[in-house]
C-alpha cells in the first residue's frame, strides 16, 4: 500500500476519527468514573470554628420550609430562615450566627430536648 | 445532573434530528445512507427550527405544553414530510455535487478527527457547568420554567421578567430540556446547547465536504468555532449562539442556492431564518442583511431569483407574527429602537463611535481570532480569481451586518460606546457575522482555488 493509497483509504480515515474519538474519553476517564453529584453534595458540615449555622431541614417545598421556620419562630428561634441550599435546588431552614462549633453543638443538644434535630454545618453565606 | 437527565437530552434531540431528516428527505431526497449521516448536522438544525418555530406558535395560541406535545410536533412534522414526498413525488437531487469528499479522504478524516476531540472537551466541559451567565439566570432560564412548570406562558409571569419582548424559542428548547430530562435541571440544560454546536459544525461539514477540499474547510470551519467568545457562550442557556448557527447556515445554504439554484437550499434557508427570527429580536436584522445581499447578488437574474427570494422571506416572517401579536396585544413595548425612526439624525455624533466599535469587535483577534481578516481576505481572493456572485453576496452580506450592528449601537443612545457585553451586546451581534464566515470563507477559498468565473460562482 502506498502513501498515496493511504491518503484516500476510507478505512484509515475511519480509523482516525474512531482513534481521536476514543482516545479522549479514555484519556478522561483514566482518572476515574465521572462524577454525578448529589443534592447532598450542597450539605458541608462544619469543621472549624468560625461561620457556623444549624440546619433545622431540607425541603422541596418553600411552603413546607416555611411551615417549620414558622413553628421554630413559635419555639424562640427568633432568627430561623428560609434560604437556598447554594446551587442543589433544595430550600433548607437556618439558624446562622453562630461563631463556633462549640456553642453550635449545645444549641443542638438544646435542641433535641424539643424534639428537633439539626445539623451543624459551614456557613459559606456569611 | 444524573444519567436519566442526559437520556433525556439525548432522546429529545434525536427526536428533531429525525423529523430534521424527514424534512431533508421529502426536500431534497438522499443518495444513500452516507448522504443521511454526511447531512445530519443539517437535518438537526433543520427539525430543531421548524419544530420549535411550531411550539412557539402554540404556545401563543395557548396549547398545554408538555413532553407529549413536543413528541407530537415532532411526528407531525414527519409525518407531513412523508405525507407530501407521497402527494408531490419524490425530488431529484439535481445538479449538486459529491456525493464524495474533495481531495484526500484521510485529511477529511483528520479535520473531522479534530472536530470530535473538540466537541468530547466542550461536552466535559459543560457537564456541570453552573447557572451563572447573567441573562441566563435573569430571564432565559426563567421563561423556560413558567413554561415547564405551569404549562405555558402564563401573562403575569411573562411580563414581569426581564425581557418581554423577547421571542420565547429558547426558552421552549429548555422548556422541552426540563420536560423530557424530567426536572428542571439548571446544571444539565447547559448540555441542550452542546447539540446543536455540534449540528452546526457537521451541517456546515457536511455541506462543504463535497465542495471544498478538506485542507481548507476543517481548518477554517474549525478557526470560527474556536474562537474564545464561541467556546467561551456555546453551552450558555441563552439565545446567542444559537441564533447565530441558525443565521450563519441559512447564510451559506442562500450562498449555495445563489451559485447551484436547487429549492431545497432556499426553503431550508428560509426556515433557519423563521426560527432565527423567534430566537432574539437580532434575527430580523440579520435575516434583512441576508435577504437584501441575496436579492443584490442575483440582479443579473432577477426575474428568476427575486420571486423566488421574496416568497423565502415572506414565508420565512409570517411565523413570527403570532410571537408579535402576543406581546403587542399586551402593550409589551421596547421592541423599537429606542432613538425611534428618525432620532437617528439626533444623535449624528454616535454614528462613527458606533461604526468604529462595530469594526473594533469584529476584528478583535482576542474575541475572534483571525476570522474577520480571513473573511476579508477571502472575499478578495474569490474576487480576484474572477468569480463574481459568490464573493460580491459575501461581501454584501458582511457590509450589512456591520452597518447593522453600527445601527443597533447608534439608535440605543443609552448604550455606552463599549465592547463590555454588560452594558452593550456588540460583541454578541458580531457572533453572527463571525460564524457566517467560519461557513462562508472555505466555500470562497475554494473557489479561488479553483479560479472559476462568472455563470458558476
Amino acid at each position: 500500500m502506498t502513501f498515496s493509497d493511504v491518503l484516500h483509504s476510507r478505512r484509515a480515515a475511519w480509523g482516525v476519527v474512531l482513534a481521536a474519538g476514543l482516545a479522549y474519553p479514555l484519556l478522561a476517564l483514566a482518572g476515574g468514573a465521572p462524577r454525578f453529584p448529589s443534592v447532598e453534595d450542597c450539605e458541608h458540615p462544619a469543621t472549624s470554628d468560625g461561620k457556623v449555622m444549624l440546619v433545622y431541614g431540607y425541603f422541596d417545598s418553600v411552603v413546607r420550609a416555611g411551615e417549620l421556620r414558622d413553628r421554630l419562630r413559635g419555639l424562640g428561634y427568633e432568627h430561623a430562615e428560609v434560604q437556598g441550599d447554594g446551587g442543589c435546588g433544595r430550600v433548607r431552614v437556618v439558624v446562622r450566627g453562630y461563631p463556633d462549633l462549640e456553642g453550635a453543638d449545645d444549641a443542638v443538644s438544646e435542641a433535641s430536648r424539643v424534639g428537633l434535630h439539626p445539623t451543624v454545618e459551614a456557613d459559606f453565606a456569611s | 445532573m444524573s444519567v436519566g437527565a442526559l437520556i433525556g437530552l439525548v432522546a429529545l434531540n434525536t427526536l428533531f434530528l429525525a423529523a430534521g431528516t424527514s424534512l431533508v428527505w421529502a426536500l431534497r431526497g438522499f443518495r444513500g445512507p452516507s448522504e443521511v449521516a454526511r447531512l445530519a448536522g443539517l437535518s438537526y438544525l433543520l427539525g430543531l427550527a421548524v419544530c420549535s418555530v411550531l411550539l412557539v406558535v402554540e404556545l401563543v395560541v395557548g396549547v398545554p405544553f408538555g413532553a407529549g406535545l413536543v413528541v407530537a410536533n415532532c411526528v407531525a412534522v414527519a409525518v407531513a414530510a412523508v405525507l407530501a414526498t407521497r402527494l408531490l413525488g419524490r425530488p431529484r437531487t439535481g445538479e449538486e455535487p459529491g456525493p464524495n469528499a474533495v481531495g484526500p479522504v484521510l485529511l477529511t478524516g483528520a479535520g473531522a478527527a479534530l472536530a470530535v476531540v473538540f466537541l468530547e472537551a466542550m461536552f466535559r466541559a459543560g457537564r456541570l457547568a453552573g447557572l451563572f451567565e447573567w441573562d441566563a439566570m435573569s430571564f432565559w432560564v426563567p421563561k423556560a420554567k413558567v413554561i415547564y412548570f405551569l404549562g405555558g406562558l402564563d401573562e403575569r409571569l411573562f411580563l414581569e421578567i426581564p425581557g418581554q419582548s423577547y421571542p420565547p424559542l429558547v426558552p421552549g428548547f429548555q422548556a422541552s430540556a426540563f420536560a423530557f430530562m424530567g426536572d428542571a435541571d439548571v446544571v444539565t440544560v447547559h448540555l441542550l446547547f452542546w447539540f446543536p454546536l455540534v449540528a452546526f459544525v457537521a451541517a456546515v461539514a457536511g455541506l462543504l465536504a463535497p465542495r471544498v477540499p478538506a485542507l481548507l474547510l476543517w481548518p477554517l470551519l474549525l478557526l470560527g468555532v474556536l474562537t474564545p467568545e464561541v467556546v467561551d457562550r456555546a453551552l450558555a442557556p441563552q439565545a446567542d449562539l444559537l441564533l447565530d448557527y441558525f443565521v450563519a447556515l441559512a447564510a451559506l445554504l442562500v450562498a449555495l442556492w445563489l451559485v447551484e439554484r436547487q429549492t431545497y437550499q432556499l426553503v431550508t434557508a428560509a426556515a433557519l431564518l423563521s426560527a432565527a427570527m423567534l430566537t432574539k429580536r437580532e434575527g430580523y436584522l440579520l435575516t434583512a442583511c441576508i435577504g437584501a445581499a441575496a436579492l443584490i447578488a442575483s440582479w443579473r437574474e432577477w426575474r428568476w431569483a427575486w420571486p423566488r427570494l421574496a416568497v423565502a422571506l415572506v414565508v420565512a416572517f409570517v411565523p413570527t407574527l403570532s410571537w408579535r401579536i402576543w406581546f403587542t396585544s399586551r402593550d409589551i413595548r421596547g421592541e423599537a429602537p429606542e432613538a425611534g425612526g428618525l432620532g437617528l439624525f439626533d444623535h449624528l455624533d454616535r454614528a462613527w463611535p458606533s461604526l468604529r466599535l462595530a469594526l473594533s469587535a469584529l476584528f478583535d483577534a482576542d474575541l475572534w481570532l483571525v476570522a474577520a481578516p480571513l473573511g476579508v481576505l477571502a472575499v478578495v481572493l474569490a474576487f480576484v480569481a474572477g468569480a463574481r456572485r459568490l464573493p460580491a453576496y459575501a461581501a454584501l452580506v458582511t457590509l450589512f451586518m456591520v452597518a447593522g450592528f453600527t445601527w443597533v449601537t447608534w439608535s440605543f443612545p443609552s448604550l455606552p460606546i463599549t465592547k463590555d457585553g454588560a452594558l452593550n451586546p456588540i460583541v454578541r451581534l458580531t457572533g453572527s457575522l463571525i460564524l457566517t464566515f467560519a461557513a462562508l470563507v472555505p466555500l470562497l477559498l475554494a473557489t479561488a482555488w479553483r479560479g472559476e468565473r462568472e455563470g458558476r460562482a
